[in-house]
């Protein structure tokens, strides 16, 4: 079997959007690339065939099947597994800070915007701080700036803050 | 070498005569000595008999001193006990006369006495008078002095008083006034305090109202309006 590192990493991009999901298929690579050595032939099929798998657990299947990977050969098993790795390495990610935890639903939609403003291959490195109300925080190559709802709010309140006070008083 | 015959007969000449002469002066020298011999005799005879006689003179003298000596002491002891016979009657008289006189002194003393403590009681009726007539002076003087004193006194104490009442009235003004600028120092800081609390509670409560009654949907769009403006700001 020849491997095609491109089309791994493009599969990759397409089916990854967070850090998060990045990293599990990295422990997950890392944790099989152990057992194929000790495991028998049909031992690695049958975790593969699991029904319990995880989110990672079903795409790296999912990559296997479509790469058609011999899942009894485990020299193959273990060249597409570094090759899957690799590839990971090369992703970029990007930090956002959000008031709320996305749904998958959410996900998808940054994602794509992600993909469509900036770049293929930027993974999304979520973080969850509900004091900002609204808006996001944004890292991105060394670049930070606060696009948040408290910051909004924090300003206005110090422009307007004599007549608040007037007003109050 | 000869010698002529002049000076040879010149030299016996001489000679001769030098010999003349030693002789004259050894005949002359054995004359003196025995005149020398014979006086020394005479001096030493003359001492002899000066010294018997200075002895002689001196037992005299002795013998007579002796004898005056004792004619003196026999006089002095005469003398003497004449002496105490004299000074016996002559204490007595001397008593008598002590007496008479003393009675007189008595009486020039008793006499002097009375004139003197006259005189005093004079001098002292006259003083008296005098330092009565002092005394009510200086009173009169204190008196007046005093009365000026209470006068000034008081003056001086209105006038202390008044410049007093001038000086705490300052004081308290300015007093009143450091007060006042305290007290609004006071009241400016806790009105920007109260100000500040005030702020806090609308800033909490703004936000608190607004995150809780914020929608999802409003929520995912302003995320995106947010990646919408830091792609506009070159951020990503």
């Amino acid at each position: 079997m020849t491997l095609n590192t491109s089309s791994i990493y493009f599969d990759l991009v397409n089916s990854l959007r967070t850090v998060e999901e990045s990293n599990n298929i990295i422990a997950l690579i890392e944790e099989l690339k152990g057992s194929t050595f000790q495991l028998k032939k049909n031992d690695f099929k049958s975790i593969l065939n699991n029904s319990t798998l995880t989110k990672a657990g079903i795409l790296l299947k999912d990559l296997l099947v479509k790469h058609k990977v011999n899942l009894s050969d485990q020299i193959e098993i273990e060249k597409f597994l570094e090759a899957i790795r690799d590839s990971l390495k090369k992703l970029r990610s990007i930090n956002l800070t959000l008031s709320f935890i996305p749904n998958d639903k959410m996900l998808d939609r940054l994602s794509a915007w992600i993909k469509t403003n900036i770049s293929d291959g930027i993974m999304l490195d979520i973080q969850y701080e509900p004091s900002i109300i609204g808006g996001i925080k944004i890292s991105y190559y060394g670049m930070y700036k606060d696009y948040t709802l408290d910051k909004a709010i924090n300003q206005i309140l110090q422009t307007q803050k004599e007549q608040i006070t007037k007003l109050i008083a | 070498m000869g010698i002529d015959n002049t000076t040879f007969y010149t030299l016996a000449i001489s000679l001769f005569f030098l010999s003349i002469i030693l002789i004259i002066l050894i005949v002359s020298y054995l004359q003196m000595y025995k005149r020398l011999r014979l006086l020394q005799k005479e001096h030493d005879h003359a001492k002899d008999v000066l010294n018997q006689k200075t002895t002689r003179a001196l037992q005299t003298a002795q013998n007579k001193a002796d004898e005056l000596i004792n004619t003196a002491a026999k006089k002095a002891e005469e003398i003497i006990n004449n002496t105490k016979i004299t000074s016996n009657e002559l204490q007595k008289t001397l008593d008598k006369n002590l007496e008479g006189l003393a009675k007189e002194q008595q009486a020039v003393v008793r006499k002097h006495t009375a004139e003197v403590l006259d005189d005093y009681k004079n001098e002292l009726s006259d003083i008296k008078g005098a330092n009565v007539r002092f005394l009510q002076e200086i009173i009169k003087n204190l008196k007046t002095d005093a009365n000026n004193q209470i006068e000034t006194f008081r003056k001086s104490l209105e006038n202390k008083t008044l410049k007093s009442d001038d000086a705490v009235e300052e004081r308290i003004e300015k007093a009143y006034d450091q007060i006042k600028i305290e007290l609004e120092i006071k009241k400016q800081e806790k009105l920007k305090k109260l100000d500040e609390k005030i702020f806090e509670i609308v800033n909490i409560a703004t936000k608190n109202i607004l995150g809780k009654t914020l929608p999802l949907k409003d929520q995912e769009d302003l995320v995106f309006k947010a990646l919408d403006s830091a792609k506009k700001d070159g951020i990503i």
